[in-house]
């Protein structure tokens, strides 16, 4: 007989077994997790009664220079107002509450509010002792799992609408502000009830019920910024009233030497092709055709937009070389110096670049071409950042959270505004000749850097210190888009059930895209993905997102 | 020549019996050595020169040359006076020496002291031990069962958060006991017959002889807390205590790229990043404190890591 030595003692086979039969239970963990919280809410609107949207009640200011339009043109100031009107009469705190904000970032952390007269004079103008929790924006989403996991919650959190799980979140954890916003309500918080429809509606209803306030943004998308002085005169006289040839034609004549006419950073920008698709008559994001809800990159006119893309890149070489990899960093620096004639950008980008450039050239907007497709389309984005969600707790620490809110969304033309857009006037700028300057302080002390601006925002404006032809030129633009500018139908709509087949799918196009344009595969591989789409699962996101926009928009 | 060629036979043998890696090399193969050398020169030496030139440069020069530059025409020191006066570089710079220091030697301390009791054949507890140590290797706890844990020992916005979860690394444990067991038993027994108990042994014998990997490790870790940032943004709320690493990544990519949906995160950062000047010179900080420590500790790399690895 024989005895082994080794047994009843630790043993390699005996640890792997053992460790396996753990791994296996801490992987069922979350699962066992689940069944003892089945009291979990949905977020889906589909078979709720939900509440109706804020009203909305504009705050009347100063007259802008260049007028709004609801649908997607934001007010033009070509100087600062001389007259400022107040829209919170009381401060929203009475200076012994403190509040806890988290909230994302894309600045290195300030100074406290001890050593920052920006963050010191916003924290006396609330009334509360504002506690930021910065999270750079790379890590949002793993620090708000965090949250989520944890149970902790500040008492303002910062979220975005594509992170997983997110609106279930907001509607099991999050203060239910439906009786202090819906319809009417909002009249008590007169800066919320002038946030604009497109902002709650973007931001969404959860479970039919109110629980965040948007932080808004412009609705116009991407567009491409142009160096004006050059490109008029490669493009002759047809600059900015151009068919599809024409406009080709023009990238082609800016490439040359060593400048190119078009550059597209990395990223999500994906060769510009989503702007691309909209100048083909493409849905934005989905689109309702025959009754039925479709999916922009299931349509011919997107196909053909990829197909354009394929040939600005392949057949025109107008693209910069190494557009697919290039940091947005360095794509901006390689428009500012004059490499690159025509950009890719956004309307931050454009201030931004006008800013950058100063008096070196005239940063202009390119209209989009005609003759393409189906027919000129503008997509708008959903015209919000994110939005916040509210701790809960009693009425009365509800209500404090909604004014220091209010506080923030106080438009331009209101002391509110330029406290937290400007900060003190003396420290962080000067009033020169009746318009704006901004000092040296204000570029560390800010509500960028103190990032208050991505808590709630104001409708957008339009205004640049010392640039009113920048302002015409912006609102000109939006003006002649707004025309044919559609909204993205899925904004604010709740994907839940079908979660695991859209998280898996969402990069399908974005490779596709990247893939055939660079000319690594054919056409058919886009087709391939198309197909991809529709039997994996892609047609569960479609059906799901179709019953969300009946039940919010009833249909 | 001929003389050459005599003294090399005679050295190594006829020719004709020589292997052929015996052989005095062809110029060309020579020149194409030279050429492969310089090129690998080249492919680590240039990043490294364009970080700093370009942290050297005005941010105009910096745009007008797409982004880098190669050699500034005017230096100036301009970029490390401005994020070294006394603002968020310098506070976080403190705070990341404060980390590494204090947890290099608490990591130290327990690597050691644990290794030490694995290593000893007559610990009871040994095998059991090492078991749960491993299996923490094997199977590492995640994001969210790590806060959790982190939450629960109430160490959220303590210092010590950057720490404790991390102190003790398994790949390291077991280079450092394989090292303790690599010494000569002889040296054990002569210890215990002179009366000496496990401490003594440890600080007086042990110790002494373990000078190299004892360097190597606690350069692995120092490294490590050094270059830590997630864990920081982690379970530190407040911002002010945020070691270098976790302010370098905001400066440095100003969260683009990084991570969620990057078109979103591209549409809000229409403001130029921090100049391209601000960005290398933080990341020359960042880097010149941890590139100073190597050369003092690499006459032990090879001895500390080769020797703690083996089992003789």
């Amino acid at each position: 007989m024989t005895v082994n030595p080794r047994a009843g003692g630790p043993s390699r086979r005996r640890f792997l077994r053992t460790s396996l039969g753990a791994g296996a239970a801490l992987a069922a963990a979350p699962a066992l997790v689940g069944c003892a919280t089945s009291q979990v809410r949905s977020a889906r609107n589909a078979g709720t009664d939900p509440v109706p949207w804020p009203e909305y009640v504009p705050v009347e200011g100063p007259r802008p220079d260049l007028p709004p339009d609801p649908r997607g043109v934001d007010a033009g100031f070509l100087r600062y107002p001389d007259h400022l009107v107040s829209s919170v009469p009381e401060r929203p705190g009475s200076g012994r509450e403190t509040l806890t904000a988290m909230v994302e970032t894309y600045e290195a952390p300030p100074r406290g509010p001890g050593a920052n007269r920006y963050w010191a004079a916003l924290n006396e103008a609330l009334g509360v002792d504002l506690k930021l929790q910065l999270v750079p924006s790379g890590n949002l989403q793993a620090k708000i799992a965090t949250m989520m996991a944890s149970g902790d919650m500040p008492d303002l959190l910062m979220v975005r609408n594509w992170i997983p799980r997110v609106a279930d979140y907001a509607a099991n954890v999050a203060a239910d502000l439906s009786e202090h916003l819906a319809g009417p309500a909002v009249r008590a918080y007169p800066n919320l009830a002038n946030l604009p429809t497109y902002a709650w509606r973007d931001m969404g209803l959860m479970g039919g019920r109110i629980m965040g306030v948007p932080i808004t943004r412009p609705r116009t998308g991407s567009a491409i910024l142009s160096h004006r002085e050059e490109l008029v005169e490669l493009a002759g006289g047809t600059y900015n009233d151009w068919t599809a040839e024409e406009f080709v034609d023009t990238l082609k004549r800016a490439t040359g030497g060593k400048k190119y006419g078009f550059g597209v950073a990395s990223g999500g920008w994906l060769f510009g092709v989503p702007l691309l698709a909209s100048w083909h008559g493409a849905p934005n994001l989905y689109g309702l055709r025959d009754g039925e809800f479709v999916k922009a990159e299931l349509t011919e006119e997107y196909r053909a937009a990829v197909e354009f893309a394929r040939r600005l890149h392949q057949t025109e070489k107008v693209y910069y070389p190494g557009t697919a990899t290039m940091p947005t960093e360095t794509m901006k620096s390689l428009f500012f110096n004059g490499t690159v004639r025509a950009q890719l950008d956004n309307l931050p980008g454009y201030q931004a670049a006008n800013i950058a450039v100063g008096d070196a050239f005239t940063v202009d907007l390119l209209r989009p071409p005609t003759g393409l497709g189906a027919g000129l389309t503008s997509h708008f984005s959903g015209g919000t950042y994110g939005y916040t969600l509210l701790k809960p707790g009693p009425p009365e620490r509800i209500r404090l959270l909604l004014r220091v809110l209010n506080y923030l969304a106080a438009p331009f033309g209101t002391t509110e505004y330029e406290r937290t857009y400007y900060g003190v006037e003396g420290e962080h700028f000067e009033r020169v000749d009746g318009d704006l300057e901004l000092t040296e302080l204000a570029k560390t002390e800010n509500p960028s850097t103190v990032p208050v601006k991505y808590i709630t925002a104001p409708p957008p404006v339009h205004f640049y210190p010392g640039n009113p032809d920048a302002v015409r030129r912006v609102h000109a633009f939006q003006t002649a888009d707004v025309e044919t500018g559609i909204p993205p139908l899925t904004s604010g709509l709740v994907v839940r059930d079908a979660l695991r087949p859209y998280t898996r799918m969402r990069k399908l196009f974005e490779d596709a895209v990247i893939s055939v344009v660079q000319g690594h595969s054919s056409m058919k591989h886009w087709d391939d993905a198309v197909r991809t789409w529709r039997t994996q699962g892609g047609d569960r996101v479609d059906a799901e997102l179709a019953e969300e926009y009946a039940a919010v928009n009833e249909v | 020549m001929s003389n050459r060629n005599t003294l090399l036979d005679k050295a190594l043998g006829p020719r004709e019996h020589r292997p052929s890696w015996m052989e005095k090399p062809h110029p060309l193969t020579q020149a194409g050595k030279a050429v492969a050398l310089v090129v690998i020169c080249a492919l680590i030496l240039v990043p490294i020169l364009v970080v700093v030139s370009t942290s050297l440069a005005s941010p105009a020069e910096v745009t007008a040359n797409g982004g880098w530059v190669l050699f500034p025409t005017e230096p100036t020191l301009q970029a490390y006076q401005d994020i070294l006066s006394g603002g968020t570089i310098t506070r976080s710079l403190a705070v990341s020496v404060g980390i590494t220091v204090v947890g290099t030697a608490v990591s130290l301390f327990g690597t050691i002291t644990l290794a030490y009791a694995l290593s000893r054949e007559h610990f009871s507890l040994r095998k059991p031990l090492l078991l749960m140590v491993l299996f923490t290797f094997l199977f590492p706890p995640g994001m969210l069962p790590g806060y959790l844990v982190v939450k629960g020992l109430g160490l959220l916005d303590s210092y010590w958060a950057l720490i404790l979860p991390v102190a003790i690394n398994v790949f390291n444990l077991v280079i450092m006991r394989g090292f303790f067991q690599g010494l000569p038993q002889e040296l054990y027994d002569a210890a215990r017959i002179d009366g000496a108990g496990e401490l003594t042994v440890l600080l007086r014998i042990v110790l002494p002889l373990s000078k190299a990997v004892i360097a190597v490790i606690g350069l692995f870790y120092a490294v490590g807390y050094w270059n830590s940032f997630f864990s920081a943004i982690l379970y530190l709320n407040d911002s002010s205590k945020w070691p270098l690493q976790a302010v370098l990544q905001t400066v440095v990519t100003k969260g683009a790229n990084l991570g969620g949906n990057t078109t979103d995160a591209l549409s809000d950062s229409g403001a130029v990043a921090a100049p391209q000047t601000y960005q290398m010179a933080t990341v020359v900080v960042a880097v010149i404190p941890i590139l100073i420590i190597y050369p003092f500790i690499q006459k032990y790399f090879t001895k500390g890591v080769l020797t703690g690895a083996i089992k003789s």
